[in-house]
């Protein structure tokens, strides 16, 4: 007999089977930690978010391949990644790990210890870090403006909501075919298979 | 899972393992020493055009490459020898033709240009020598 799903469990399922690339937490925490570095040790969260977005849409763009992955959302300042944003507000479940790194003083994210960088490619080390370079002369608003650019962004965003992007919509933003998105889809997820199998 | 701990009847891997997961059309190897703790594990892609090119490989080097083919260093992971070896036992790893010594050497070349390989897993590689 089909279920029948009230409209919660309907998005939670299509949240749940979405594709999307899975990263381990310290590596989200490293690449978080070397941005808060480049910035002095404290950063607006805002500016943070922005940031690894911005870092991790090109990272798409160039290799088919984000730094962090994980679920992104789009909210009415831009899309974010919903784990680095849960983390911050101490809501994710693994949350304990990001505040061994990491304190907040209201708005500012504020790094209390250094995670290293070795989860992290030089490929990935050089992409944080030239879109922090870039962006530097911006403060967080204006950077978070230019998120309102990004085509998956306008397709998903509601008002008030925050709604899911597909990283389909963002390859598929990026110029990417059809074909390039399953290879992506299919590589991403086989790998994560094998990891899961692995470790767990 | 240490040599020492290893049982005496395990089968002998060494760099160039191959195995598919399960039934997934994947191919994963063995790039380092398999004694050690931590090994760590590549994998084949199709070459696209935003692939990483630092090791491309042609059909007829593999078995299991019918199209240009190219190392997927972005996705190394370094995981237990002991997983590896329970994986194997239950049936989820599942051998393939191994990978020849001199493809190893082109793959490590691959390893010691690429941009893509985690910090961690270059310093394995490093530290045992192989790039």
């Amino acid at each position: 007999m089909r279920r029948k799903l009230n409209s919660y469990a309907i998005f939670a399922e299509f949240w749940h089977n979405m594709f999307r690339f899975k990263t381990a937490i310290l590596k989200q925490i490293q690449a978080a930690a070397h941005l808060v570095a480049l910035e002095g040790g404290r950063i607006d969260r805002l500016r943070l978010l922005k940031l690894l977005y911005i870092s991790d849409r090109e990272s798409l763009a160039e290799r088919g391949a984000p730094i962090i992955g994980g679920r992104v959302a789009a909210l009415d300042n831009g899309p974010l990644h919903s784990d680095i944003y849960e983390f911050i507000k101490g809501a994710h479940e693994d949350a304990g790990e990001w505040k061994k790194f990491f304190t907040n003083d209201g708005h500012v994210v504020i790094a209390t210890a250094d995670p290293g960088r070795m989860e992290l490619s030089p490929f990935e080390i050089d992409k944080l870090t030239e879109v922090s370079d870039r962006l530097r002369p911006h403060d967080s608003w204006e950077v978070a403006e230019l998120t309102h650019k990004f085509a998956e962004w306008i397709e998903c965003h509601v008002a008030g909501t925050s709604r899911p992007i597909p990283m389909e919509r963002i390859l598929a933003s990026l110029g990417f075919t059809e074909e390039d998105i399953e290879q992506v889809r299919s590589t991403a997820e086989s790998n994560q298979r094998m990891r899961k199998a692995l470790c767990g | 899972m240490a040599e020492s701990q290893k049982s005496p009847d395990a089968p002998q891997i060494r760099p160039g393992f191959a195995f598919h997961y399960e039934t997934d059309d994947h191919l994963f190897f063995v790039a380092s020493d398999f004694a050690q703790p931590d090994v760590l594990i590549l994998s084949f892609t199709t070459v696209r055009k935003f692939s990483d090119r630092s090791c491309v490989i042609q059909p007829g080097e593999h078995p299991f490459v019918k199209v240009e083919t190219c190392v997927a260093y972005n996705f190394a992971e370094l995981q237990p020898s002991g997983a590896i070896l329970e994986g194997i036992a239950r049936g989820t790893i599942v051998p393939y033709a191994p990978l020849t010594p001199e493809l190893m050497n082109r793959i490590w070349d691959g390893a010691s240009v690429t941009r893509h390989l985690p910090l961690k897993c270059r310093d394995l590689l490093n530290r045992q020598g192989l790039t």
